[in-house]
C-alpha cells in the first residue's frame, strides 16, 4: 500500500443513522413474539436463498419436468397402444403364411430387377422408362402366383365367400384379414 | 446468548463496515439503509446461517453486495421505466475539523462514485476493508486476478483524478 492508498484509506465512513438499528431489528421482535411465523419464515427464506439467482430458470424447469412426467403418465395408462398388447395378440397362421408369401414375392421381383440388370437393352431408351415396366412385369407376374396361392388358402379355410370374376390383390388381403 | 442477543451484537460489531459498503455501491443513503434493512431481515430468518462461517463479517459483507446489486439493478430498471430516480450522492465520509481534508474527502467520494461498480467494491474492501484479494475474491465471487486487475485499474483513475489535490495537500501539510 503505498502513499496515497494509505492517506485515501484513513478517510473515515460516516456512521449509519441512528434509527437504522431499530428498523433492521425491528423484525426480530416481531419474529421472536411468534414462533410459529419464524419457523414459516425460515423455510421460505432457505428456498428464496436456494433460487436466488435465477428464479425464473428454476420455476420454467419445474413446469417442463411436469408437462413430462404428465405425458408420460398420460401415455402409460392408455390401454391399447403399448407393444406388450400388441405383441401378445395372437395373429392366424394362414394370414401370416399369406403375408408372408406376398412380400417375399416381392422382395422376389426387387431381386430378379438387380439379377436381370446386364440384360437391358441398349441405350437408346432411357433407362428410367425401361427398368419400372420390366419391374412392374415380374412383379405382376409373380403376383398372379401369389394370389392363387392365396385364393387357395381362402378356399380351404372355407369361410370367405369369393365373388366371381377378377380378384386384386388388395381385396384378397383385406378378405384375410376380416 | 440467545439468537436476538447475537443478531444485536452482529449489528453492532459490523453495522459501520457493512453501511459503508452499500452506501459505495448505491451512492445514496437511503438505498444503503435498504440494503441493510435486507440483510439483517434475511439474518433474522435465517439466524444459524453464520454460525458455520469462518469470517461472519465477510458473509455478511457477501450478503450487502448481492443485495446492493439487485437493487442496482432493480433501479436501472425503474430508470428504464423512465420513472423518476435520483440519486443522491452525498459524501459518505465524516465531517473532520479541517476543512482541507473535507475537501479531499469529497473529492475522493466523487472519483470513487465515477468508477464502475465492479471497480467501486473492490477498492472499498481493499482500502477500507483491508481484505486480501483472496477475500475480495470470494466474497464477490470473482477470481483473485480479477479482483486484483479491478482493484489496480480503479485506484489508477482515482490516482490520476486525485492527484492535484493530492499533491497540493502534500505540499501544505508536508507529511500527511
Amino acid at each position: 500500500m503505498d502513499a496515497f492508498e494509505k492517506h485515501l484509506s484513513e478517510l473515515k465512513f460516516q456512521e449509519p443513522p441512528g434509527d437504522l438499528r431499530e428498523k433492521c431489528l425491528a423484525d426480530l421482535r416481531r419474529i421472536s413474539d411468534t414462533p410459529e411465523s419464524q419457523d414459516n419464515e425460515m423455510a421460505l427464506g432457505f428456498w428464496s436463498t436456494w433460487l436466488w439467482p435465477h428464479p425464473k430458470v428454476w420455476g420454467g424447469l419445474a413446469a417442463v419436468w411436469f408437462v413430462c412426467f404428465g405425458l408420460n403418465h398420460w401415455t402409460l395408462s392408455l390401454p391399447n397402444y403399448n407393444r406388450s398388447t400388441i405383441a401378445s395378440t395372437p395373429i392366424d397362421p394362414e394370414i401370416q403364411k399369406i403375408t408372408v408369401l406376398h412380400y417375399s414375392l416381392a422382395l422376389d421381383a426387387d431381386n430378379l430387377d438387380s439379377i436381370l440388370e446386364p440384360q437391358t437393352p441398349p441405350t437408346e431408351v432411357p433407362e428410367d422408362e425401361i427398368r419400372p415396366n420390366a419391374f412392374l412385369q415380374r412383379y405382376r407376374a409373380l403376383e398372379c402366383v401369389w394370389l392363387d396361392t392365396a385364393l387357395d388358402t381362402l378356399r380351404q379355410r372355407d369361410c370367405v365367400q369369393l365373388p366371381a370374376g377378377t380378384v386384386s390383390p388388395n381385396e384378397v388381403v383385406v378378405w384375410t384379414l376380416g | 446468548m440467545d439468537v436476538s442477543q447475537k443478531i444485536a451484537r452482529c449489528y453492532d460489531t459490523h453495522a459501520l463496515a457493512l453501511y459503508a459498503h452499500a452506501l459505495v455501491m448505491t451512492s445514496d443513503p437511503a438505498d444503503a439503509e435498504e440494503v441493510l434493512q435486507t440483510v439483517f431481515t434475511r439474518l433474522i430468518r435465517k439466524p444459524n446461517a453464520l454460525q458455520s462461517a469462518r469470517d461472519e463479517k465477510a458473509v455478511l459483507m457477501k450478503w450487502v453486495h448481492d443485495a446492493a446489486v439487485d437493487l442496482i439493478r432493480s433501479n436501472a430498471r425503474r430508470r428504464d421505466r423512465n420513472e423518476t430516480w435520483q440519486a443522491n450522492t452525498v459524501s459518505p465520509f465524516a465531517k473532520t475539523e479541517d476543512p482541507d481534508k473535507d475537501d479531499y474527502a469529497k473529492a475522493a467520494w466523487e472519483a470513487l462514485n465515477q468508477l464502475p461498480e465492479a471497480q467501486r467494491s473492490v477498492v472499498h474492501l481493499r482500502l477500507w476493508e483491508g481484505y486480501t484479494f483472496e477475500t475480495i475474491a470470494s466474497t464477490l465471487n470473482i477470481s483473485i486476478n480479477t479482483a486484483g486487475s479491478r482493484f489496480r485499474y480503479g485506484i489508477d483513475k482515482m490516482r490520476e483524478r486525485l492527484r492535484p489535490l493530492y499533491e497540493e495537500l502534500k505540499d501544505y501539510h508536508g507529511c500527511l
